[in-house]
């Protein structure tokens, strides 16, 4: 069964960042001889109705109020410095930016347990998405805790959903060898 | 594996839009272009991997119907020293690199990918490889897991 091109699929992926500029072309996926080409959301555009949903979750995702945008953002960008997808490194989500997300943070991220600039909060937040990267069983109850404190049982629940989805967004773009986030 | 919530609240309470889209994201994912039967296999590997049991332990029935079986459970990790079919044995390669090492998945591996599916299953596959592990994480932190780690139909 193929699914219909819903009306709207394309202003709702450049909307979410997923992809931009395309429709579904035939054969030749990852366009290896022209490697610009090489995009996730071209790809899963040939299944345009489940690939649509991928905008809607980015929108909730950066529209929720349990976890401000400034943690996200340090999160999934920890995440992309630990999986090392680079098209993920170089991109910064707009609701982020427009928090103000803090550059010089950014840029000492890795830093992030010793640094004093980032708060006890981020710290917090960091060391949870650490975990569930590694293995979310290993979550102790005394870092669910901590977490409950710094965000609430709310962000709690959204940071383990996000990180997941930082984490598998950025794995496919990394099977695919994407050259552009 | 715990099964006591750590919250009193849940994802659909604290961010409802967001439950909603993954919600969605389920719900158009099946029927699909691709045959029940791998996609059952690659929803388990990624449970696997995922360490999360209710995905490990589920079986869809209709996939069953299909033809699942469950000593093919056993190849997951392992696929080419298995008599499974080329085209699962790929789609298993390509998992387990997506949820371990995913530049290991070489140029071969996607030529041999895209000899076995049409574009709009690939996307599926890739798709289905995107929505399996934040459900997982959220089930397994927030400490929602079932009692009994047993095989469950549905």
């Amino acid at each position: 069964m193929r699914d219909p091109q819903p009306t709207g699929l394309l202003e709702a992926l450049q909307a979410s960042g997923v992809d931009r500029s395309l429709t579904p072309e035939p054969g030749g996926l990852r366009r290896t001889d022209d490697l610009e080409e090489v995009s996730f959301g071209r790809i899963v555009s040939h299944r345009p109705r489940y690939a649509a949903v991928l905008a809607d979750i980015e929108d909730a995702l950066w529209q929720q109020e349990a976890v401000s945008p400034l943690l996200l953002e340090l999160c999934r960008l920890r995440i992309a410095q630990l999986l090392g997808c680079d098209v993920a490194l170089v991109h910064r989500t707009p609701q982020a930016v427009a928090a103000g997300l803090d550059e010089s943070l950014v840029t000492s991220l890795s830093q992030w347990p010793t640094d004093a600039r980032f708060s006890g909060q981020a710290r917090v937040c960091l060391g949870y998405a650490e975990q569930l990267l590694m293995d979310a069983q290993g979550v102790s109850d005394e870092e669910a805790d901590r977490v409950i404190d710094a965000v609430g049982q709310g962000g709690f629940l959204v940071l383990a959903y996000a990180c997941g989805w930082f984490e598998t967004t950025q794995r496919a773009r990394l099977v695919i060898g994407a050259t552009r986030w | 594996m715990r099964s006591v919530p750590r919250t009193d609240v849940t994802l659909e309470e604290v961010a409802p839009d967001l439950a909603a889209a993954h919600a969605r994201f389920m719900a158009v994912a099946y029927p699909g272009a691709v045959d029940l039967v791998t996609r059952e296999l690659l929803r388990i590997l990624s449970g696997r991997l995922s360490h999360c049991s209710v995905c490990r332990n589920l079986r869809l029935q209709a996939a069953i119907d299909r033809g699942f079986d469950e000593s093919m459970v056993n190849h997951l990790e392992d696929p080419s020293n298995s008599d499974l079919p080329e085209r699962q044995q790929v789609v298993l390669r390509l998992a387990n690199a997506f949820l371990t090492t995913p530049e290991s998945f070489t140029a071969e591996d996607w030529a041999e990918l895209e000899r076995h599916y049409t574009a709009e299953q690939i996307a599926e596959l890739l798709l289905d490889l995107v929505r399996f592990r934040p459900g997982s994480k959220l089930l397994v932190a927030s400490g929602r897991e079932p009692e009994m780690d047993e095989l469950a139909y549905i």
